[in-house]
């Protein structure tokens, strides 16, 4: 910026920021959209209730979730190497597959599956459910737990997302934590009170 | 350069707190001190400041090429062996650099004399791009100073363009520091602010609530992805710590670049010394235990890292003059000539020049009776006469 003939040296703009208020305001409160979700333990159940003047949702609107389920269950269903361990973590039947080496792995049986109706017109999502060793239903990964097979509930929209295993995640979206605290330990400088690093 | 006791706003202190610059006192003693101000000639913050210093940026960057070559650089830098590659990719991969400080000895006599260069973690970025940008509108705007008053202070709309050149709109990045440190939290949001105008996201967490995801990505106190991290953290010591060994899978861009740990560290000095001997912003400088009879009687003696003065010990007679804070004492040292900061009155000044990619765009001057500056010393306006 070294100019022979600088019109000026500072900002025509800087105002007085205000601390401790705003900057963040997108990280502190935006609340999350909900999806509303419908649970079913079959098609057929799903069907049933779609004919009730009350509920949203079409028989189409059964049938293509439940394809879209058994799809991905088909591509990220939990998958064990020992049967027991299956059916210890599901709380009940496991059915084998045969790899293509002739080894067998187990999958959990699909208990069920839910549909939500994504805001802002992105259409329709489902996600398979399974038993879990708790009694509860879970989505493939585990992210997402809902108590029984039947009815209707409020969920994130990252209820419906892809199982956490195949790409690295979009930034924002939501993710497992494994662990946390491992950064700030080796703080030399600073420490508590009003003053930090930089100087 | 003059200082000039120009006396203080009669309502700054409301206006501090009016914006939220709540730290004005720093546990008693003023650290905001306005009561007087420096005055510096147009041609003299180009050639003796701001033209230095972007050349002395550029200079680094020459001493970074070598370093990412050479392990006994990298060695004497005490960058730890199992990082050497994230810092060395880092560069080969030209992550870009978003600002500095460089902390000069300057007194309007001679060059400018670089001490030290924090380039990776520098505070004191509210009080210099915005409080007192403020102060000088506000001496116009009351007749106490002539209209045609200048501040060398462009650093707010630099940092605004600064992200706009490095990101894509809408980019989300997270800015992590730890909560409880008004003044680090106080810088974030100034950059924070900077990034939001540029039309950037810009979301809060704190350090040490960071966690690693199944994938071996970061995430935030709130389970999300963090895509692009500012950190007000020491790569020394981020390189040190148990998520270290996840950054480089980890898919996440971090502000500084992992090379600003080779700049940001006392080591550049006596390698910039061994690259540019004679150089007329620098001072003779050597690591510690190496040959230094060039360094003369008058030295000074500092950890490879540390900040805020700490750890530092001047060794020149009368003079000399040694840090009460030793947390740093561990670290490798380096020697450095002693330039005595200038004395205006009964105070030392120090002038830092900030520096927004590889351009000097603003300064900040700090002033303390002691030789050494340190966290305590108080900050002082400056303007450019008409």
């Amino acid at each position: 910026m070294t100019q022979s003939h600088p019109i000026r040296k500072r900002a025509r703009h800087a105002r007085v920021l205000l601390l401790g208020t705003a900057a963040f305001s997108l990280a502190a409160c935006q609340p999350e959209e909900q999806v509303d979700t419908n649970v079913f333990p079959s098609l057929e159940e799903c069907r049933a209730l779609a004919d009730l003047p009350e509920n949203d949702f079409t028989p189409e609107d059964c049938a293509a979730g439940f394809e879209e389920a058994q799809a991905i269950h088909a591509e990220s269903a939990p998958r064990y190497d020992d049967q027991a361990l299956c059916e210890e973590e599901h709380g009940g039947e496991c059915v084998v597959e045969t790899r293509s080496d002739g080894t067998s792995i187990f999958l959990p049986l699909l208990a069920g599956y839910m549909i939500g109706n994504m805001i802002g017109g992105r259409g329709m999502a489902a996600q398979p459910l399974y038993r879990t060793q708790g009694g509860r239903f879970a989505t493939p990964g585990g992210g997402t737990t809902v108590s029984g097979l039947r009815g209707n509930t409020q969920l994130r929209p990252n209820s419906f997302a892809a199982a956490p295993n195949t790409r690295a995640a979009a930034p924002l979206s939501r993710a497992a934590v494994q662990s946390r605290g491992g950064f700030g330990a080796s703080r030399t400088g600073g420490g508590v009170g009003a003053r930090g690093f930089g100087g | 350069m003059r200082r000039d006791e120009l006396g203080a706003r009669p309502d700054w202190q409301e206006k501090a707190e009016a914006a939220g610059f709540t730290f004005h006192h720093l546990g008693g003693p003023l650290y905001w001190d306005e009561g007087a101000a420096y005055a510096f000639t147009l041609s003299e913050i180009e050639e003796r400041l701001e033209r230095p210093a972007e050349e002395l940026h550029a200079m680094c960057r020459e001493a970074v090429a070598r370093i990412v070559t050479s392990e006994e650089l990298m060695e004497k830098l005490s960058i730890p062996e199992a990082h050497r590659d994230l810092v060395a990719q880092s560069w080969r991969d030209g992550a870009p650099e978003l600002y500095g400080r460089m902390d000069f000895s300057y007194g309007g006599e001679g060059p400018a004399k670089l001490l030290e260069y924090n380039a990776d973690t520098p505070t004191t970025l509210y009080e210099t791009s915005g409080f007192q940008w403020d102060w000088l509108e506000d001496m116009i705007a009351t007749g106490r100073l002539s209209e045609g008053s200048d501040q060398f202070n462009g650093i707010h709309e630099a940092i605004v363009e600064r992200f706009r050149a490095m990101f894509e709109p809408d980019t989300d990045i997270h800015f992590a520091a730890f909560e409880d440190s008004v003044e680090d939290y106080a810088t974030v949001e100034t950059i924070a602010w900077a990034a939001r105008e540029a039309g950037m996201g810009a979301h809060f967490t704190d350090l040490r609530k960071i966690g690693v995801t199944e994938d071996g990505q970061f995430a935030d106190g709130e389970d999300r992805v963090i895509g692009t991290l500012f950190k007000l953290y020491p790569w020394e010591d981020m390189l040190r710590d148990d998520f270290a060994d996840a950054i480089a899978g980890s898919s996440c861009r971090i502000l500084e670049p992992p090379w600003k740990a080779l700049v940001s560290n006392k080591g550049i000095l006596p390698i910039l010394w061994q690259m540019f001997e004679g150089h007329p912003n620098l001072l003779p400088a050597f690591f510690a235990g190496e040959e230094t009879d060039a360094l003369g009687p008058s030295h000074v003696e500092k950890p490879i890292f540390s900040r805020e003065g700490a750890g530092i010990r001047i060794h020149a007679g009368d003079e000399s003059e040694v840090s009460s804070d030793t947390a740093y004492d561990s670290h490798p040292r380096i020697l450095q000539a002693y330039a005595p900061l200038p004395k205006f009155g009964d105070e030392h000044v120090m002038c830092g020049i900030w520096l927004v990619g590889t351009e000097a765009h603003g300064m900040g001057l700090r002033v303390d009776h002691s030789r050494i500056t340190q966290d305590t010393s108080r900050f002082r306006p400056h303007y450019i006469e008409a």
